[in-house]
């Protein structure tokens, strides 16, 4: 039997659309455990969180191109897009749930299992569809990207495999066009992020034209997430995400040439003291609806879909939209923390969080108008 | 990029004696702001080895480090330009923060800087690793062609032994270097030129909102000045921080801008996000400082950094008059005073430590130069500040602190009557003049016992319509304006402080006061209520013609080792080459004869890479592992990776 996973093109649309799922669903826990962090305090865990989250972003815009070069557009308002925390992500043989939550060791562990390298070795045969595992619990899992088309029972044992699927797909599907004269990349070049609108985000954005570029930005997904032939560093010398939560893990930095496990650069020390109490997985009901805290999450949530739809309109030939974009994460920024450094009314021993429940049935208003309440 | 060896290893004081012994050394550098960075870089890309001495600690270049400054610049009450930066006995700077009005015929010597008069001088620089850049707005103008020959031209000031079109070349180089954010189609006014399609490494910022309420309000308004009508118009200033790169640099190979400096690939610093408080440090690194050049010149292994060394003597071997070598204390720790000695050298020695101390170590180490000027025509911009409210929310505290201003009083016949000046359109309000937004605050709850809601609406109320302008006045060479020592004054490790002669000439005043005439029309045509008051008590105050005005100093300390045609009218020739020691190089703004009306960093920086180009064709038949690196398009052209 074909153990290919994609095999049309519906396949390769779907399994992209749920890429970019994927890369999103990552950077609620990421956000919250960062923002979660006192001020000024664990620069250390700041910048590691800090700099995978932006590589996540890059990611998702750069499986967005892929899906663009192909003539698609990622919808990030369709509803479900954003995952119900706690979640569960494809990886490992061993299931772990995602969820909204302070920095802390369990989080941690959270973030090490969800770049964990792929430890399948690579002829095993487990299963008839390649880079797949055999799941009996499928219905606990809410993406799209855990579930293969046509397969009730696999899913793919690393975000690794998921890709490698996908790029083999692209191999095979743009072969038998091109037999046929044509091309699977027939998207408007108009519609590619480039660098000029994204930026300080991990990294160069690859403009997606071709086979080869598209297998080109996501390799880059590949290496910068679980690594490069589970290598601390790439070729490039950029450290992979596993590698920068191990850090924390074990107090020091990786510096070039360290064996996995083995660190030998800087030490320091992680103070999982020094982080606000959030509450985890918060919900909206979770706080008095008269509470100044239930409106800074409704802000939040709102702002956040808004915020989501500007980036599903810059997915969409709107590029320069990006460039305004940066205020709207500080203001982001700025709701996040007021749930996060305050104690839920009711139940003091814990803060608030953003909770990131869309209304999907309130579509906000995505120009970009200046009131002069935000001018100032 | 390669991430992982972006950080600088440090050396130990018997090392760099050591090697200094063996003659491991092409050049001995003297300060790692951004002169000796940019030295450090070029030489080391040659093939030539350099010793960089640092007379602060070496922290900052750890990324912990930076966020550390960071952290002190938020928690520091003063927000002041050395606000992030420790105190150090052991190599102090000057604080605004120390200034107060001068009592005739007293010196000051609260601050580092000896205060000697006639007027208090607040300017400051920074004695850390990257020097000043780690303190500097990064607004970043080419000056203009006929800043080069104002003697000539106006009758004037000083000429430099080099035009406008010698130094082209190298404004280009200082451009991509430094990462120039600008449009060539903006900026190519008063003789400005470039090379033809020459394009800056990033595209120019957006102006801000503020800067297009003001536009609308004075672009087309009219000056008369010497027969001449100057027309306003508000232009976008070049910035030193990272914008949208222009695919269509370096022919068509783009530019890739330089975020943070970090061993550990912490993917900040791409782009401004417009945080505001660029002055004194850019909490993502977007800002180019000058640990970004000397991160490069580690990374080619001939660089040997010796931090928390202080240049004490420069020694000149009298046999032929060559410096033999630069003796320096070592400290331990800023707390102890404690030091040991040491002497480095090399084939040859570079001063790079800004105009003050410079002049204030070569006076140190009794060479005043045969013509006798070093120390003399110290210059700085003088800043006239006005400030008022605007009858529209303007937006006031977004964006970059600079992104506008008004280039058209910068040239002109009026320049042989009274001094020129540029315009800066303030992002920031009026915190330069009145410490807004926290005068403010504490205005709202002191004097009018706001708190909560009321308070915050009080404070967007009072900041959002605030306009400031900042008159950037030319002051031109004038010998008693100066830098000298004396053995009374010494710092904790025993070096002589500099003492500052300072005062405002005549030809300052005049343009000061058109400054502040241009400013009453803006703000009459802005509908803007003028609040700018110049108090006898504040220690910038002066009287002119009858009305009151103040200055601030514009930190652009030059002019104290000029560079001019013969070992009479100058310290330097047109290479910053000293006239009396073959060996000896003074760089940076302290070589400049005239400043014009341009901030001195690119101008420096260009002047660098001319001076590197020459030690480098001197020093050719010592070159070792050139390679395919001798071709010097390649080198002009090649990119931060």
């Amino acid at each position: 039997m074909n153990n290919r996973i994609i095999n049309n093109i519906d396949d390769l649309y779907q399994m992209l659309d749920a890429a970019i799922q994927l890369e999103h669903a990552t950077i609620p826990p990421y956000l919250t455990a960062l923002y979660s962090i006192h001020p000024e305090t664990n620069i250390e865990a700041t910048q590691v969180i800090r700099a995978v989250l932006v590589e996540e972003m890059l990611h998702m815009t750069l499986s967005a191109n892929v899906l663009n070069a192909l003539g698609k557009h990622p919808d990030l308002t369709a509803e479900g897009f954003v995952p119900d925390f706690p979640t569960y992500l494809p990886d490992g043989e061993k299931d772990f749930q995602v969820s909204i939550d302070k920095f802390s060791p369990d989080t941690l562990d959270t973030f090490l299992n969800i770049e964990r390298p792929s430890k399948q070795p690579p002829d095993c045969g487990c299963t008839e569809l390649k880079g797949c595992i055999v799941r009996s619990n499928h219905q606990k899992f809410q993406l799209k990207a855990v579930k293969p088309l046509k397969s009730a029972t696999y899913s793919f044992y690393s975000i690794g495999d998921f890709y490698d699927a996908i790029i083999e797909g692209i191999e095979y599907l743009e072969e038998q066009a091109q037999q046929q004269g044509k091309t699977i990349f027939i998207g408007d070049v108009k519609f590619q992020v480039s660098n000029k609108y994204y930026y300080s985000g991990g990294g160069n954005v690859i403009v997606v034209t071709d086979k080869d570029s598209a297998i080109q930005a996501l390799d880059l997904i590949k290496d910068q997430g679980e690594g490069h032939c589970q290598q601390i560093f790439d070729p490039q010398g950029e450290i992979a995400h596993y590698y920068r939560f191990e850090q924390l893990k074990l107090g020091q930095f990786y510096q070039l040439g360290d064996e996995p496990g083995k660190p030998t650069g800087e030490k320091f020390a992680v103070d999982y003291k020094a982080v606000y109490p959030v509450k985890q997985n918060p919900k909206m009901k979770d706080f008095p609806q008269e509470s100044l805290l239930y409106q800074a999450a409704q802000k939040f949530n709102y702002s956040y879909f808004g915020f989501l739809a500007l980036v599903n309109q810059a997915f969409r030939g709107q590029q320069d939209l990006l460039l305004g974009a940066v205020c709207d994460m500080f203001r982001l920024k700025e709701h996040a923390t007021q749930l996060i450094r305050n104690p839920i009314p009711n139940d003091p021993s814990q803060n608030g969080g953003p909770t990131f429940e869309m209304f999907y049935a309130l579509q906000p208003q995505t120009e970009h108008k200046t009131t002069e309440a935000e001018a100032v | 990029m390669t991430h992982s060896t972006r950080t600088i290893k440090q050396i130990t004081p018997d090392q760099a004696i050591e090697k200094s012994a063996n003659g491991e050394y092409h050049a001995v550098i003297i300060g790692s702001g951004i002169s000796g960075a940019i030295a450090a870089k070029q030489l080391t890309a040659k093939g030539l080895n350099v010793l960089v001495l640092e007379a602060a600690p070496a922290k900052d270049l750890t990324y912990s480090g930076f966020k550390q400054y960071l952290s002190n610049y938020y928690s520091n009450a003063s927000k002041d330009n050395n606000a992030p930066y420790p105190e150090n006995p052991n190599a102090p700077m000057p604080r605004s923060t120390t200034i107060s009005k001068l009592i005739p015929g007293q010196t000051d010597a609260k601050g580092y800087m000896v205060q000697n008069g006639p007027l208090a001088l607040d300017s400051t620089y920074t004695r850390v690793t990257g020097g000043t850049t780690m303190h500097w707005e990064a607004k970043i103008l080419r000056m203009l062609p006929e800043d080069f020959s104002i003697k000539s031209t106006y009758g004037v000031g000083l000429d430099w032994p080099i035009s406008y079109d010698d130094l082209m070349p190298y404004y280009r180089m200082a451009e991509r270097e430094i990462g120039v954010s600008a449009n060539v189609e903006e900026q190519g006014f008063y003789g400005i030129k470039y090379e033809q399609d020459y394009v800056y490494p990033m595209y120019g910022l957006p102006p801000s909102y503020l800067d297009q309420v003001v536009a609308k309000g004075i672009d087309g308004a009219e000056f008369e000045l010497s027969g001449e009508t100057l027309t306003v118009k508000v232009r976008p200033f070049p910035q030193g921080r990272n914008g949208i790169p222009n695919p269509n640099y370096n022919d068509g190979n783009g530019f890739k801008p330089v975020g943070a400096v970090s061993a550990h690939q912490v993917e900040q610093g791409g782009r401004c996000q417009g945080n505001n408080n660029c002055v004194p440090i850019c909490p993502v690194q977007a800002k180019y400082d000058a640990r970004k050049t000397l991160v490069d010149a580690a990374q080619t292994g001939r660089m040997d950094f010796l931090p928390q060394a202080v240049a004490s003597k420069v020694v000149v071997n009298p046999a032929d008059n060559s410096i033999e070598h630069i003796q320096f204390k070592h400290y331990k720790t800023t707390q102890s005073p404690e030091y040991t000695e040491g002497k480095v050298s090399g084939k040859l020695f570079i001063l790079a430590t800004n105009a003050i101390e410079n002049a204030r170590l070569m006076l140190a180490s009794g060479l005043p130069s045969s013509s006798g000027l070093v120390g003399k025509n110290l210059m700085d911009h003088t800043y006239l500040l006005t400030w008022g409210l605007l009858p529209e929310a303007a937006g006031t505290m977004r964006g970059t602190k600079c992104t506008s201003g008004i280039a058209d009083f910068r040239h002109g016949k009026s320049r042989s009557k009274q001094a020129a000046f540029g315009v800066d359109i303030h992002n920031d309000g009026w915190g330069w003049a009145t410490g807004s937004p926290f005068s403010d605050i504490e205005y709202l709850v002191d004097g009018q016992n706001k708190f909560g809601r009321d308070l915050r609406q009080g404070v967007i109320n009072r900041v959002s319509n605030q306009l400031l302008f900042a008159f950037m006045v030319e002051q031109v060479a004038d010998e008693s304006n100066r830098v000298t020592v004396d053995p009374q004054y010494k710092d904790a490790l025993g070096n002589m402080r500099p003492i500052v002669n300072y005062n405002v000439s005549d030809y300052s005043k005049a343009g000061i006061a058109f400054s502040s005439q241009a400013s009453k029309v803006f703000y009459q045509r802005l509908g803007a209520e003028d609040h700018s008051n110049y108090s006898p008590l504040d220690y910038g105050y002066f009287n002119y013609q009858g009305e009151d005005y103040y200055f601030r100093g514009g930190n652009h300390f030059s002019g104290t080792h000029i560079m001019g045609t013969s070992a009479e009218n100058s310290v330097v020739n047109e290479n910053q080459q000293s006239w009396d020691h073959a060996n000896l190089y003074l760089i940076g703004s302290g070589s400049m004869p005239t400043i014009g009306t341009s901030n001195t960093t690119l101008t420096l920086a260009a002047l660098v890479f001319k001076t590197t180009e020459d030690i480098i064709n001197k020093l050719s038949h010592y070159r070792i592992d050139l390679g395919n690196e001798s071709n010097t398009n390649t080198a002009k052209e090649a990119c931060h990776e």
